[in-house]
């Protein structure tokens, strides 16, 4: 986990860059896309799907430097042979994946939150349990994808898939009665949904548990998949 | 100079045809952007007088051809990371001929992957006109151009890949979210509106939308889209001569 962090920390003006990435989507097109909808706050809507789109790009770096490292660099060989239980590294490899995801967006989480009033410590706590809970399921799509890819083109492509599915087909830039029926078991089985969904009740002072549950059993769901696929991909 | 320049072109098509993966993606994104995202925003979009799908929908054409104009660059990235470009180097034509080629291959590339799309808009839209849908395409040629050399330029000044990837979609995404490409500019904040002036996918944007609505581009606008190509093509030359020059590998 360390190495991992030790990575994220190394480049620091990506760091920053990763920050103006969501203060483009939300300060710039959500604010003029909010310009453009009378019904209801669109921006207040978009804000926490433009941060967990950062959680999300990041948490997909976590398979991008497993696929460098296992496609092009030749580096898993060299990683397995070191002195760490299979599944411990696989797990902390998943954990450092989330950890990077989750400080990476902090600066757009906190921006996020203060646009909200009647602000609480559950309201952090809330948000930041969402934020972990999403770039697990993330990070666990993104190691999937790395694991079964063995060609560029075919991890890019999948991953750009899946973050399409993740972005286009949730509940992030309109509401779920605006789909049409045949989308909306897709929107449904989106976790980036349930995050959503889960994110803006808690900054408005609500506890949506049964939002949380599904979360937490989808994420958790993913992770487990990709720590079995990843350490089945570690054995020779 | 010719068979060089050629040869260098039809490369850049040959890459295309060999990654059928990323043409899949970059279509599923088109469509995505069109039949899920347009059609959702339009439901959600309620300001008077403005059709959200039909103005979105030339827009993407613009987020297509940019964002495919921007891919050469993790190319030419890549091809000096595994010393490919060491090998490219020493094929018999000039630097001139193989940095040209490159970014009119570019060009060709985008223009190869987007045509498909455009012409599904002009078929939802109802733009019929031949001499408007060729002048459409020749501004959004001129842009990937123009962007081909951009791209090439950010490739060959940054080394940390890291840095490069985060660096080339930060471009990306400030050339189009401060443009007019999905939005129009009665709806920026007046700094977005006036920054949105100086970008190639704002005077493409406007010129093409003209274009196809049987008015005429504004000379100012292609005037301003034709510096940005300039501009970025002598800027890829001059970097990528001197990387080429001073050597990738010590």
């Amino acid at each position: 986990m360390q190495r991992d962090l030790k990575i994220l920390f190394l480049d620091k003006l990506t760091l920053f860059i990763i920050f103006l990435n969501f203060s483009i989507e939300l300060f710039v097109s959500g604010l003029i896309f909010a310009r453009m909808v009378s019904g209801f706050d669109y921006f207040l809507f978009i804000a926490p799907g433009a941060n967990l789109m950062t959680a999300l790009v990041v948490a997909f770096q976590a398979g991008r430097e497993l696929f460098v490292e296992r496609a092009l660099r030749d580096l898993s060989a060299y990683h397995v042979t070191l002195p760490v239980p299979r599944r411990l590294y696989v797990a902390a490899r998943i954990a450092a994946g989330v950890a990077k995801a989750v400080i990476a967006s902090t600066p757009g989480t906190l921006v996020v939150i203060f646009l909200y009033p009647n602000l609480t410590v559950f309201t952090f706590l809330g948000v930041y349990l969402v934020l972990v809970l999403f770039s697990l399921a993330g990070v666990a799509f993104s190691i999937m994808t790395a694991v079964v890819s063995r060609r560029t083109e075919v991890f890019i492509t999948l991953r750009s898939t899946i973050q399409l599915y993740l972005s286009f087909l949730s509940t992030v830039f309109y509401p779920l009665e605006f789909f049409p029926p045949v989308l909306v078991p897709f929107v449904l089985a989106n976790p980036k949904t349930w995050a959503v969904q889960t994110f803006r009740e808690i900054v408005q002072g609500n506890w949506p548990v049964q939002e949380l549950l599904l979360l937490s059993a989808t994420s958790l769901f993913l992770a487990i998949m990709a720590g079995i696929i990843y350490v089945r991909a570690t054995k020779m | 100079m010719t068979r060089g320049f050629y040869e260098l072109i039809l490369r850049e098509i040959r890459v295309l045809v060999k990654a059928p993966w990323v043409v899949c993606s970059r279509g599923l994104f088109f469509l995505i952007q069109i039949f899920v995202f347009a059609v959702l925003m339009d439901r959600v979009v309620d300001a008077p007088n403005f059709d959200f799908f039909a103005y979105y929908s030339i827009g993407t054409i613009l987020v297509t051809i940019s964002s495919i104009a921007f891919l050469i660059g993790h190319d030419v990235y890549e091809e000096a990371e595994t010393g490919l470009l060491d090998y490219l180097l020493t094929l018999p034509f000039s630097r001139r001929v193989y940095i040209l080629g490159r970014c009119v291959g570019g060009a060709f590339r985008s223009m190869i992957y987007v045509t498909p799309m455009f012409g599904l808009v002009a078929v939802i839209r109802g733009f019929t006109g031949a001499v408007e849908l060729l002048g459409a395409l020749a501004l959004l040629f001129v842009l990937a151009f123009g962007i081909t050399g951009l791209s090439i330029t950010v490739a060959v000044t940054i080394r940390n890949q890291n840095r490069f990837d985060i660096t080339l979609a930060l471009l990306e995404l400030f050339m189009i979210r401060f443009s007019t490409a999905l939005y129009p500019p009665v709806f920026m904040p007046s700094a977005v509106a006036t920054v949105s002036v100086f970008s190639p996918v704002t005077l493409t944007s406007d010129a093409v939308r003209a274009v196809l609505q049987g008015g005429e581009a504004s000379f100012l606008g292609v005037g301003g889209l034709i510096a940005f190509v300039i501009v970025f093509f002598a800027a890829s030359t001059a970097f990528y001569f001197k990387r080429i020059e001073g050597g990738y590998f010590h």
